[in-house]
């Protein structure tokens, strides 16, 4: 891969690879610790990508891993921070910032797919693949979040 | 409150990667891609001078058959960093011997692109010859036979177009 066509995909998808960590680290230093380490994964990669969406599905596959893996460290399970995410978003008005928060609150299993599914608009079967779950796991997990939270909504309101 | 998708976008919409971490981001890759300066001049000027070797020690091989019978080859070849210094050493020997009749060159780069070649003569004194590893003699150098100054060659050959 040339450095141009590296910096035109590393600004491209920083933003999407930066939320799909977001979403299972929930704090802004170790997001960024995961972009760095894809982005580098990126540069390394050396079988050729078909197409720019073969290059961001391939991104948001790899943050998926290396984000669950920063969360099984010993490091990040003693040292989690405690970080109000909805503060992280810029000029979000109330009700954006509620239902960003609540997102946040659900389990990290959760979280992750409601990203894909409803953000980034994937399929539950290419939800499914880029998470490396079952397919009826998918749709159960975006059912019971979407129960939680309705719950939590109801319940801040 | 019902959760709503749109509402759920729009906010993650308003969440992206900080402009600084990108660009750290690449240019840590592009630091990693590039060797430092120091080391590719004496890289540059390692290749010429075992070039240099070879060809000396090929030319000298090459009469009464001699070619065939013998082998140059590098052993050990390390850089080391040192308060800005960059060293690097070769083992250059003929046919199976290599080790134990290895001629040693030690080649030694300040920070300053001077570079000093060390090597142990026939007569067993140690000799230093100082390069100068400067940006335009390293071009001058890597360039092609008859091109060492790619540039002036290039007006020449304008000037004497036009004349």
């Amino acid at each position: 891969m040339s450095d141009e066509e590296f910096t035109g995909y590393a600004q491209e998808f920083a933003g999407t690879v930066y939320r799909v960590a977001f979403h299972t680290c929930k704090n802004a230093a170790d997001s960024e610790d995961v972009l760095q380490d894809v982005l580098l994964k990126l540069y390394q990669e050396k079988t050729p990508f078909e197409s720019r969406e073969h290059v961001r599905r391939w991104l948001i596959r790899v943050a998926v891993n290396q984000s669950r893996k920063l969360l099984r460290s010993a490091w990040f399970r003693r040292s989690r921070p405690l970080e109000d995410c909805a503060a992280l978003l810029e000029e979000a008005a109330p009700e954006e910032s509620g239902v960003f928060q609540a997102v946040m609150n659900l389990p990290q299993k959760y979280r992750t797919p409601l990203y894909l599914y409803y953000y980034e608009g994937y399929a539950v079967r290419e939800v499914a693949s880029l998470c490396g779950l079952k397919e009826s796991t998918v749709s159960t997990r975006l059912q019971r979040a979407r129960q939680k939270l309705k719950q939590m909504l109801e319940e801040g309101s | 409150m019902e959760f709503h998708p749109d509402v759920y976008k729009r906010a993650c919409s308003k969440l992206n990667a900080p402009p600084d971490a990108v660009k750290e981001a690449i240019e840590m890759i592009e630091q990693k891609r590039k060797p430092r300066k120091a080391v590719r001049n004496l890289l540059v000027t390692a290749a010429i001078l075992a070039l240099a070797v070879l060809a000396a020690m090929g030319a000298n091989a090459a009469s009464d058959g001699e070619l065939f019978e013998k082998t140059i080859f590098f052993s050990v070849c390390k850089a080391t960093d040192e308060s800005g210094e960059v060293k690097l050493s070769m083992d250059v020997a003929e046919n199976g011997d290599a080790l134990q009749n290895a001629q040693k060159f030690t080649i030694t780069e300040d920070g300053e692109g001077k570079a000093y070649l060390t090597y142990t003569d026939e007569n067993g004194i140690q000799v230093r010859e100082e390069f100068d590893l400067t940006e335009d003699k390293a071009n001058a150098q890597s360039a092609p036979a008859g091109q060492e100054n790619p540039e002036a060659d290039a007006e020449q050959r304008a000037a004497s177009d036009a004349g």
